[in-house]
């Protein structure tokens, strides 16, 4: 693709979307409750609320309230204008953003470039100790900077001038508009900082450019936050008050629910689809998420490295069965790396799923015989998991299909969650339990499950080939091409059975019908409140 | 009885020291580290992060370093929640412990003695067998099983009071101190019946009997005492288990407490939290254990320090 086409491409990118303003659209005809403030569980204790910082979903929850990036996604999980209003694709690698220039800090200072060049350095630098750094192996020379080979002023970012911030990627990435719009990628105020110090997060210290304001925050019990009247969007802004709550047992937030202490629960309770159909119908929602549910196995172990074992294996797991009576929750079947919903590449399958059970298991015995086992010498391995309710049922229904279907004799172990990860991470095991989150939405997050020497390869596996693809597809700027060579890196990976997929998750909830903006279809959960409103009822 | 109590501080800290050691040791030999995640951070990530905590020193270092933040009061970051030091933590969630664990004991001590009392002075009868079952009740059914009951009949059914979003008002208290006196009225009850039952039993009960002093005095000046001290002697870790322990309750309630704070430390392998609060828990035990002893020379004219 030329620069030229680039540049068209993303200068009607941003005119497409200027007229899309955040903030909630409600629309004609609906009359709103006189109290618009709303309760929601986020299923834990946020772990900070410094955007360098943050890393699981419910401290993204909250700031993505307290702070807005370049960009920013709406309720129906689309990239739309944050503080950038428009954007240009200079060429492969490099990227200019238009700040608008009625952006404001809570404070009523305007926000500009640096704040973002700012912010920007102080999570890649060392010293400050990021946990969630994955953003800015895309940014250029973040990766050399984080292992402390570079300084922090030679990141991929640089103020223009006051509103221009022109970010340099490490490779092309055509989704970079959705990586900025993660709170980690948020401005920072660089005066209110250094002048709070650590109580910067702090009731009344913190100083945001969200659509919301911290006015409480105690810990494990709620973190409450207000209208902030100087966010740009402010005037389109319905809700006035959200108080977040970190409660974690399912039985306990459903609970909550019933009594009227909550008006959205981070999960309805597991196995819970019939009853909740019935008795909440309009209450309980059920969107894909997009993450997947795998068994991985160890391709180093002496009795796994069979790709004929693994293959087998993989072929007998009745999916439909899992996901519509074991689980039953819209779970989807998962016969490839990649995940419904995903950008930048397509899901595969294998011909197989396609077969009638009788046939797969014939063609899984066959395999199993050809690699040495059968009746009189059954195949034997171990099975791990960490002790929760859902990956013990999966597992037992795992051990049963490979027991009655080819006489596999596998036993199962379960392991305390930190103890599971290190077993795993180590490679201490043969087959265990394992999912993934996509961190962003491009498929290239599921790759790094089978790439070679990848942090995140528990599998162990590498096909040089596979490696190949992808590093073809990230350099490519043609996205039809990228798309189609990383559709085959994940193909050719799965054709290698390094693991075993077995679905899509679900995101079965509970949000009172009353509550207005809210989407199943938002895969990534990046629910803003602002997007959101309260229906009269 | 003031060097006693002064012997009995300096005495603690032995104890202390012993229990954080133990504990400093267990927490790190213990597989997983409070960096690891279904997402593996980079060893860059990794290192620096290890170079915050002082985690990449040696295990004597980071003891020595740890006490000497001990010492002067400082129970250092929590590896988890980053914008919290442990004695924020400790600071916000103390006081819901103490007044939820607090109120529990309190009133679990004047129902299960008040009970105890009738019981014992009306064996075999039905306030006996009430009480009896009351208390075999309490401690053969988990509290897991009696709050969400609560729960139902009070929150969802009968709508009396809120339930979750937790505040420090009545309302709110209602349940958790409800759900943790009746597990205390259990144990104390069936106690202190137990043992009126065996001082009414003893000759100089008999004899004030025989004096022809009425039931009342007899239970109020003589009986009371001295059947109360077994029930002192179990008030101790009562009480450290009612404000520190009380993990199911603060579970089921989503209450911002101790027992909560420990469990998800343990679970993050947030080592500096669970150290601070078992310091926490070790000295209110050592606490606990004083307030007993001092008590015990109050109610027994024959122990003297």
């Amino acid at each position: 693709m030329t620069k030229k086409t680039l540049s068209v491409m993303a200068a009607s990118i941003a005119l497409a979307m200027s007229g899309h303003s955040m903030a909630a659209q409600v629309p004609a005809g609906i009359a709103l409750a006189a109290k618009q403030e709303i309760v929601r569980n986020i299923g834990a204790e946020v772990e900070s609320l410094d955007i360098s910082q943050i890393e699981s979903v419910p401290a993204n929850h909250v700031a993505r309230d307290l702070f807005e990036g370049l960009t920013a996604i709406n309720t129906a999980g689309k990239i739309v204008p944050g503080v950038a209003e428009s954007w240009t694709r200079k060429d492969p690698t490099t990227w200019v953003f238009k700040l608008r220039k009625n952006a404001r800090w809570s404070n009523g200072e305007p926000v500009t470039a640096n704040d973002f060049v700012f912010s920007w350095q102080r999570t890649v630098d060392p010293k400050t100790a990021s946990k969630y750094t994955i953003y800015f192996d895309f940014i250029a020379n973040g990766t050399a900077i984080l292992e402390g080979k570079k300084p922090v002023t030679a990141l991929g970012v640089k103020a223009i001038d006051a509103n221009t911030v022109e970010v340099k990627t490490a490779v092309p990435v055509p989704f970079l508009p959705d990586l900025l719009s993660n709170p980690t990628m948020a401005p920072l105020n660089k005066a209110a900082f250094l002048k709070a110090g650590k109580d910067f997060t702090k009731p009344g210290k913190l100083v945001g450019n969200g659509a919301y304001i911290l006015k409480e925050w105690v810990p494990n019990s709620r973190v409450v936050l207000v209208k902030n009247p100087n966010y740009w969007n402010a005037a389109t802004t319905v809700i006035t008050k959200v108080t977040f709550d970190p409660t974690e047992s399912e039985d306990a937030t459903f609970k909550m629910y019933q009594a009227g202490q909550l008006d959205w629960t981070d999960r309805a309770p597991s196995g819970s689809f019939a009853k909740m159909t019935r008795e909440l119908p309009k209450d309980y929602r059920v969107g894909p998420g997009a993450s997947l549910y795998f068994l991985g196995i160890n391709n180093t172990d002496p009795v796994l490295k069979d790709v004929r074992i693994r293959k087998a294996l993989s072929m007998v797991l009745d999916r439909d069965i899992l996901t519509k009576k074991v689980l039953g929750e819209g779970q989807l079947p998962a016969y490839g790396l990649f995940v419904k919903g995903m950008e930048g590449g397509k899901v595969s399958a294998y011909d197989w799923s396609a077969w009638p059970m009788a046939k797969r298991i014939d063609e899984a015995k066959k395999l199993l015989a050809a690699a040495g086992y059968g009746p009189s010498k059954p195949l034997k391995f171990k099975f791990m998991y960490n002790t929760t309710d859902l990956h013990k049922k999966i597992a037992v229904f795992a051990l049963g299909e490979w027991k009655n279907k080819l006489g596999v004799q596998a036993s199962m172990e379960n392991q305390e969650f930190k103890v599971f990860l290190k077993t795993r991470h180590d490679g201490a095991y043969q087959i265990a339990r394992n999912g993934w989150n996509a961190d962003y939405n491009d498929v290239s997050t599921f790759l790094d499950l089978v790439r070679c020497n990848s942090p995140q390869n528990d599998q162990k596996y590498c096909n040089k080939k596979v490696d190949a693809l992808i590093s073809q597809g990230y350099a490519n700027t043609d996205l039809a091409k990228r798309s189609a060579l990383l559709t085959d890196a994940g193909r050719v990976a799965m054709e290698d059975y390094p693991m075993i997929p077995l679905f899509q998750y679900a995101n079965p909830r509970l949000v009172k019908p009353w509550v207005g903006g809210y989407y199943t279809t938002n895969a990534f959960e990046r629910f803003r409140t602002s997007d959101l409103y309260i229906i009269k009822h | 009885m003031l060097s006693y109590v002064l012997k009995r501080i300096v005495g603690a800290i032995p104890t202390i020291l012993v229990v954080v050691t133990v504990c400093f040791l267990m927490l790190h030999s213990v597989p997983g580290g409070p960096f690891d995640g279904e997402r593996k951070v980079s060893e860059a990530v990794l290192a620096n992060l290890q170079a915050k905590y002082h985690l990449d020193e040696p295990l004597y270092k980071q003891y020595l370093y740890y006490l000497n933040n001990l010492v002067h009061g400082d129970l250092g970051a929590s590896f988890k929640y980053a914008d919290w030091s442990v004695n924020d933590l400790v600071a916000n969630a103390l006081p819901v412990s103490v007044t939820v664990g607090g109120i529990s004991l309190f009133a679990s001590l004047v129902i299960g003695v008040l009970l105890g009392v009738i019981a014992a002075l009306r064996q075999n009868s039905v306030v006996d067998y009430f009480v009896m079952f009351l208390g075999n009740f309490g401690s053969a059914v988990p509290s897991f099983i009696i709050g969400p009951v609560l729960i139902l009949i009070f929150c969802l059914w009968m709508r009396w009071v809120p339930y979750g979003q937790f505040e420090m008002s009545p309302e709110y208290l209602l349940l958790p101190v409800g759900l943790l006196t009746i597990i205390n009225v259990s144990t104390l009850g069936r106690v202190m019946r137990g043992s009126l039952i065996e001082v009414l039993n003893s000759n100089f009960i008999r004899t004030a009997r025989a004096k022809g002093l009425p039931m009342h005095t007899i239970v109020i000046r003589h009986a009371l005492k001295p059947a109360m001290l077994p029930i002192v002697t179990l008030l101790g870790p009562l009480a450290v288990s009612s404000i520190a322990q009380a993990v199911v309750t603060e579970t089921m309630f989503s209450i911002p407490g101790l027992g909560r704070l420990l469990i998800n430390g343990a679970l993050n392998r947030d080592f500096t939290l669970v150290l601070g609060l078992v310091v926490l828990i070790a000295f209110f035990t050592v606490l606990f254990n004083l307030i007993v002893d001092i008590v015990y020379a109050m109610l027994d004219p024959r122990i003297r320090y």
